[in-house]
């Protein structure tokens, strides 16, 4: 869908799931739902000023309850009359929407994005298609991928839940701990890209959906530990968004944010689950970001150094679940523990993605300490080269100019 | 909504068979057989159980003409040891119904489901 306004496009985005998970409750195919969720809400933006809708949402989910019923009769055209009059009876009533109730009915349409019938590349592109109701274009955007790419794997996936006859249900109580792994997987590659990119609408919109994903698996499985650690991490990372960049949007480093633009009911939220999460003694991968997060803003708050905790943190998680986020972390803090030459000998002992811009960043940094000007300036520039926004180039560029001066 | 139970077994658990675990083995497939009727989802008939992999005749076209060779299709871990066809709402269904094979076991194999095509007379 073309975008027609922000106010508009706000709209689309915050109802979609809820709406789609409206219309997959009823027994609507997912095709059949998109298609008809679409239309509706194109209808709605080409009538509402005449409308004067006191309830939006209830529209438009009235007009495509009724656009999927006659999806379903020109398919059934030949059925018998009793099947579909059952549906048709209240054809002509107005839905009935209260938001509140609506959460299982939106989770349903994340646990159908990250069945784990589904392959695990393509749930978080499930997820942002039609759990967070962004387009195509818009999802390739966000993941840096051909959209050409995207769309194929997005066919892909819907052909297997139609034909492999994956329901849109939330699973049973017994069955939902199982379930919700991928669930949080999915969702933390979320939060990643909520986080990794400049603050734009997008983002914004994205963190939003992000943080009530991460409550409401906390609140339905409130006894499964890595739950409740996601629910932390998110609370954490999303209480410093507005501290981790200037008014220009420039990127602040955690010591140099002020904690007065901290959100400390978020962070008091996020330590109640942690502690909540620890109590199992299970550790997993977001309890140990989480609890890294939850150390940073101590030491922060009391101005008291907790480097060793952070590294031992930092260890474990790269030891368990290496990725190239943990591997940064850990040379990061290996820095404040043991100086830049160990650090970057760290760094340099892994050899991923030379296209990652944070590696370049640390190791300019960890050059530029050891008074390696001239490696420090390319390293820089290297990462100035990768940076796809404004502010991160601006920042890069300062540091390439203090160099040169 | 029909599905295919396949049941992939590892050479351990085939050996069973031939073994003084025979009982148990043949024990444990006649009650989830019953497991899967009484849930009402075994589609009667459809199934069967096969033969060891070493009993497998493989018939294939080639360019150079008919090839028929002996032994399964594939030599991996697992070998195909039977499948059934059952009738539930959904793969959720399904997927529960799979875990329950004996060969779902650890170290004794996997469960492949598959939905089945529709009757062309439907």
């Amino acid at each position: 869908m073309q975008k027609l306004s922000p106010e508009f496009d706000r709209f689309l985005r915050e109802s979609y799931a809820r709406l789609l998970g409206q219309l997959l409750a009823k027994g609507f195919p997912l095709a059949d739902s998109e298609d008809a969720l679409l239309e509706a809400f194109r209808r709605y933006w080409e009538q509402k000023t005449d409308l004067e809708v006191a309830q939006p949402e209830a529209w438009v989910l009235t007009v495509a309850r009724r656009l999927c019923i006659d999806s379903a009769r020109k398919r059934k055209h030949n059925a018998p009359l009793e099947e579909i009059s059952e549906t048709s009876a209240s054809d002509t009533a107005m839905e009935t929407f209260e938001p509140d109730e609506l959460a299982d009915e939106r989770l349903r349409v994340f646990f159908l994005a990250a069945h784990p019938a589904i392959d695990p590349a393509i749930q978080t592109l499930l997820m942002l298609q039609i759990g967070c109701g962004l387009s195509v274009a818009e999802v390739s955007t966000l993941l840096l991928e051909p959209a050409e790419t995207v769309s194929q794997r997005i066919v892909r996936a819907k052909r297997k839940i139609k034909e492999a006859g994956i329901e849109p249900v939330l699973p049973a109580p017994n069955e939902v701990n199982a379930r919700v792994g991928t669930v949080l997987t999915a969702v933390y590659a979320l939060l990643l890209l909520s986080q990794d990119r400049p603050h734009s609408e997008d983002q914004i919109s994205l963190a939003g959906e992000v943080m009530w994903l991460a409550k409401a698996l906390a609140e339905l499985c409130p006894d499964d530990p890595e739950a409740l650690g996601l629910h932390s991490l998110v609370c954490l990372l999303e209480s410093r968004r507005r501290a981790r960049r200037t008014s220009s949007g420039v990127f602040l480093a955690l010591a140099d944010q002020k904690e007065t633009d901290w959100d400390w009911q978020l962070i008091a939220e996020g330590e109640a689950s942690l502690r909540k999460a620890s109590a199992f003694a299970r550790l997993g991968r977001f309890q140990l970001e989480a609890a890294i997060q939850s150390v940073m803003v101590a030491e922060k708050a009391t101005g008291e150094s907790r480097a060793p905790i952070v590294l031992r943190l930092y260890t474990e998680l790269h030891r368990k679940f290496p990725t190239a986020g943990s591997h940064l972390g850990l040379v990061e803090a290996s820095w404040r523990n043991l100086g830049p030459e160990l650090a970057l000998k760290e760094l340099g002992e892994y050899s991923f993605s030379t296209e990652y811009l944070p590696y370049w960043a640390l190791k300019a940094h960890l050059e530029r300490e050891m008074g390696l000007s001239v490696p420090a300036k390319e390293s820089f520039e290297t990462a100035f080269r990768l940076a796809r926004d404004n502010a991160n180039r601006e920042y890069l560029k300062a540091q390439i100019d203090r160099l040169d001066a | 909504m029909k599905y295919a139970l396949i049941f992939a077994e590892t050479q351990e658990e085939l050996a069973k068979r031939n073994s003084q675990d025979a009982p148990a083995y043949w024990g444990a497939w006649g009650a989830y057989i019953d497991l899967l009727d009484n849930e009402g989802a075994l589609v009667r008939g459809s199934g069967a159980g096969l033969t060891g992999p070493e009993t497998a005749t493989t018939v294939r076209s080639t360019e150079s003409g008919l090839a028929i060779q002996d032994g399964p299709l594939a030599a991996i871990k697992e070998q195909l040891g039977g499948f059934v066809v059952i009738d539930v709402p959904n793969l959720d269904a399904a997927l529960r119904l799979a875990q329950e094979a004996p060969c779902a076991k650890p170290g004794a194999g996997a469960v492949e489901v598959r939905p089945v095509l529709p009757d062309p007379e439907s």
